[in-house]
């Protein structure tokens, strides 16, 4: 009995010792992943439906899926893509664009001038997605501004009617991709009553699929997690040796675990919201670096200037001039930089002789002594920060200190973006301060401008503001019809001069990203760029266009060697 | 009385508390501020758009008629409505995501109860003596650790320090999952002859459910250990040694089963919420749970996925509720014979 008892416990110890070990030789017997691959993490879920995803995480995918018309350099300005040239008529209301012959869509399909419209006229049906930028319509559904009709003239040649002059038109065509019209109808769900006869116009197959030109197509969408897109061989623009043959794009998972993916060569791009201490420790891991550039994104304070005591312009220029900017640059952003006004530097059209606030409390005190509000006390100030950035509770605590100083008590909230953006429907609901980020649409300081002080944007969390002016509606309308980009410019330039006097906003500084990356194996054409010192401005998800890329599995073997 | 009318008067009365979960939660989803529709087009959809998707959510009509056409579309299709969040049908999401958390959950609880009653067991057995205080200290470290803190610690010392682990995700990144035919990798690989995914499925799980199980576990061992000191100085123990009966058959016998009663049902409760509270670890982790999945639904006011949520939770805590009573039942047989709880 003893010895069957013996013989019993040394089986179970055996197997406890063993199985593991076989199990886990096994595990790494799977089919692992391929060599040529760059994996990023970002905020999830992503759609890669064009005409339906806008954030960072959706434009990173659909850049390297689709194509457009024209394509952003890294540098800010725009080069033939598709279109092989374009036509402008004299009253700058008719484009025509001559495509490109031979382009292939990754089923084989050529892309032909009713790809182009399809596209189009499903981004506005749909009105999702970056349609608001090429369309706008008025209360009664009337086409006021951007894309009026479009027609095909012939197999390559596509023509575009405006309802009024729009001076950014061609950069914002970059958002406007191509999507194969015979695909997505053999894909359309007409049980589904939507869209009408379109049905849900594929929007439940290109959750999952698509149906472009770009250099890489999906092979696999797990919606709960992960996409993963191969190289497309049949590319028209062609291949360069060393370009990753796969992209990875995955939910970010957390900071210690991204740290470890790093390590473990298992990600080659970390995301930009990492606490800066994380960066640090990024950088200490042998062939990791960061790189940190400025993106057209910046951080506002937003003053109602329909409520007391925002609605007192000395009210608000004292808390421009009390205002710590050198706290929000150095010590809680340090690779952040002071904003130069409402538009930041990076944006095409930005002013560089714009006014720029400084911590002044002698004038800030000064301009409180001129307010109908000085002497008095007990008058509520409430100011919003946004919960999902956390880092923003230290800038509303230093706008309370700072604010403490020429007497005014601030109450702060930590408000879901959710609530802000219901906060922001009316005057009485919208508080005095409301701390937000706010990112241009299109690479032109039109686009900030436009979403930002015009008074069709009221009553939405990009202008909580109220400001509502008809002289500053007129210029941003007057700006954006102007063709002429020098003339644009300056016109754009007097608009940011003219809100600066106004001070509606405190713009506290232009956002920095930073994002950690596989230096020693990885060739990064933007950190490339920013290391040599030279402007980056590229439009959101296009930082990380994969085609141009490279990648060296031979230089990581070595690493995971060591 | 027999365990069928048991378990059929149980599931009877099942049927109403989950109906009332349902009201509840469906209320609350819609009357927590923040339009849903406009949340899920983005600040910059055009007003007919989301007027568009409100009317297709049935927001635009009373709450009750809402709830009224969300029972009539659960009854009658088995349709929870489509979420905002994934665009897709809650159905397919909870399809894919439940599976996930439930092999996660699964071996979390053959940590908690295997581990936590050994070590309750050992504690009670070598009480005062240096073996009881060590299973103290670690239960206490255990208790007051969050589960998400130990899964940091864990991944940090065996992915990041030692490379024993995955650190992401529930298969090795490249590797075809098995094919579905329950969405759990590990019993679909068995079941599809794939052994060396078996074990990729395992090894991703490993450091995920224990940093899950500690908390718990730790609480069944002090559980564990104070129940059966309480048991100890029974008479029928006392009768039991007095008759020279082995001290390990004492203990394994006829000490270790009434003792179970009281950490058997905090542990099964512990199983049952670690299906809502695993979604810090599985974002540690990437691990794509219901977890997970359900913290940013209710972060995205994504009515729909909401209550179908918290729903499918609600199933689970009644049915180990069931599954508890059925286990205290067979461990107290005055429980059974008297007819107390049942």
């Amino acid at each position: 009995m003893k010895n069957l008892k013996l013989l019993l416990y040394l089986m179970v110890l055996v197997t406890l010792l063993v199985v593991p070990v076989i199990g886990v030789t096994l595990a790494s017997a799977v089919e692992h992943n391929p060599e040529s691959i760059v994996r990023w993490c970002e905020d999830w879920p992503t759609y890669i439906d064009p005409a339906v995803g806008t954030d960072f995480s959706d434009t990173m995918a659909i850049v390297q899926l689709y194509d457009t018309l024209i394509f952003p350099n890294l540098d800010g300005s725009v080069r033939p893509h598709l279109a092989e040239k374009w036509d402008i008529s004299d009253d700058v209301l008719t484009y025509t664009f001559h495509l490109r012959k031979g382009v292939k869509f990754h089923n084989g399909d050529e892309l032909t001038a009713e790809d182009v419209v399809f596209s189009t006229e499903r981004l506005f049906d749909i009105g999702e997605g970056f349609a608001y930028i090429l369309r706008t319509k008025d209360a009664q559904g009337r086409i006021i501004a951007g894309i009026e009709s479009i027609k095909a003239i012939d197999d390559y040649t596509v023509e575009f009617k405006l309802a009024r002059p729009f001076g950014p038109f061609i950069p914002a065509l970059v958002r406007l991709y191509i999507l194969n019209k015979s695909q997505v109808m053999e894909n359309i769900n007409k049980s589904e009553k939507m869209y009408g006869e379109m049905g849900d116009y594929g929007k439940k197959w290109l959750l999952t699929n698509d149906a472009g030109s770009g250099p890489y197509k999906v092979k696999e969408m797990k919606m709960e997690e992960s996409l993963l897109g191969e190289k497309f061989d049949d590319y028209w623009g062609g291949w360069e040796e060393g370009a990753p043959d796969f992209f990875r794009e995955f939910a970010f998972p957390g900071e210690v675990a991204i740290r470890t993916l790093m390590n473990n060569r298992e990600l080659e791009i970390t995301s930009e919201t990492l606490p800066m201490e994380a960066y640090a420790a990024l950088r200490e891991i042998p062939g990791v670096d960061t790189i940190a550039y400025l993106a057209p994104h910046n951080l506002q304070i937003m003053l109602n200037t329909r409520i007391p005591l925002t609605n007192d312009i000395h009210v608000r220029k004292a808390l421009s001039w009390v205002m710590g900017y050198d706290v929000v640059v150095n010590d809680i952003w340090p690779y952040y930089v002071q904003s130069v006004g409402p538009v930041p530097q990076t944006l095409p059209g930005h002013s560089k002789d714009t006014f720029q606030y400084s911590y002044n409390l002698e004038k800030a005190k000064e301009e409180m002594a001129k307010s109908a509000y000085a002497g008095q006390k007990n008058i509520p100030f409430t100011l919003s920060w946004c919960a999902e950035v956390p880092d923003e509770e230290k800038v509303a605590l230093l706008f309370q200190v700072n604010a403490a100083e020429i007497g005014i008590d601030v109450e702060i909230f930590k408000k879901p973006f959710g609530l802000m953006i219901d906060d922001a429907q009316t005057v009485k609901t919208t508080p005095n301060g409301s701390v937000v980020y706010v990112a241009a649409h299109y690479n032109e300081a039109g686009s900030m401008l436009e979403t930002r002080y015009h008074s069709k944007s009221q009553g939405t969390w990009e202008q909580c503001e109220w400001l509502g002016l008809p002289d500053i509606d007129a210029a941003i309308e007057d700006a954006l019809a102007t063709v002429d980009q020098d003339e644009r410019f300056k016109k754009y330039a007097e608009i940011q001069h003219t809100l600066v006097d106004l001070a509606p906003t405190i713009w506290l500084a232009d956002q920095a990203q930073e994002f950690g990356y596989q230096a020693s194996y990885l060739v990064w054409p933007l950190a490339e760029r920013i290391k040599a010192g030279e402007p980056s401005a590229p439009p959101m998800g296009y930082s990380f266009y994969v085609r141009d890329m490279k990648v060296f599995p031979e230089k990581k073997a070595e690493l995971l060697k060591k | 009385m027999r365990l069928g009318p048991f378990i059929l008067r149980r599931l009877a009365i099942s049927i109403f508390v989950l109906f009332g979960l349902s009201v509840l939660i469906f209320l609350i989803a819609r009357v927590v501020p923040g339009d849903p529709a406009r949340m899920a087009l983005g600040p910059r959809a055009p007003v007919d758009v989301v007027e568009r998707l409100r009317q297709q959510m049935y927001l635009d009509k009373p709450l009750l008629q809402q709830y009224g056409l969300w029972l009539r579309d659960v009854v009658a299709h088995g349709n929870l409505g489509d979420s905002l969040l994934t665009r897709r049908p809650v159905k397919q999401d909870i399809r894919e995501f439940f599976p996930a958390t439930l092999e996660l959950v699964g071996l979390t609880a053959i940590f908690i109860i295997i581990a936590g009653i050994s070590l309750g067991v050992i504690s009670a057995r070598y009480a005062n003596t240096w073996v009881d205080k060590v299973v103290r200290l670690f239960s206490y470290l255990g208790i007051v650790t969050p589960a998400f803190a130990w899964a940091v610690i864990l991944m940090l010392l065996f992915c990041f320090v030692w490379h024993l682990f995955p650190s992401y995700g529930r298969l090795t990144e490249g590797v075809t999952p098995p094919v579905t035919i329950t969405g759990m990798y590990t019993i679909d690989s068995l079941l599809n002859g794939r052994l060396d995914l078996f074990w990729d499925a395992v090894v991703h799980l490993i450091l995920p459910a224990i940093a899950l199980a500690l908390p718990p576990m730790s609480q069944a061992a002090r559980l564990t250990r104070s129940s059966m000191a309480d048991n100890q100085n029974k008479d029928y123990i006392a009768s039991m040694i007095a008759y020279g009966v082995p001290n390990r058959v004492v203990t394994g016998k006829y000490l270790l089963k009434p003792s179970l009663i009281s950490p058997i049902t905090v542990m099964a409760l512990d199983i049952a919420a670690t299906f809502g509270y695993a979604f810090m670890v599985e974002k540690v982790f990437g691990f794509p749970g219901l977890a997970r999945y359900g913290i940013q639904v209710m972060l995205n006011k994504d009515v729909n996925a909401i209550v179908g949520v918290v729903m499918v939770l609600g199933v689970v805590f009644i049915t180990l509720n069931i599954v508890v009573d059925i286990i205290v039942a067979y461990l107290d047989p005055r429980i059974r014979l008297l007819g107390r709880s049942i």
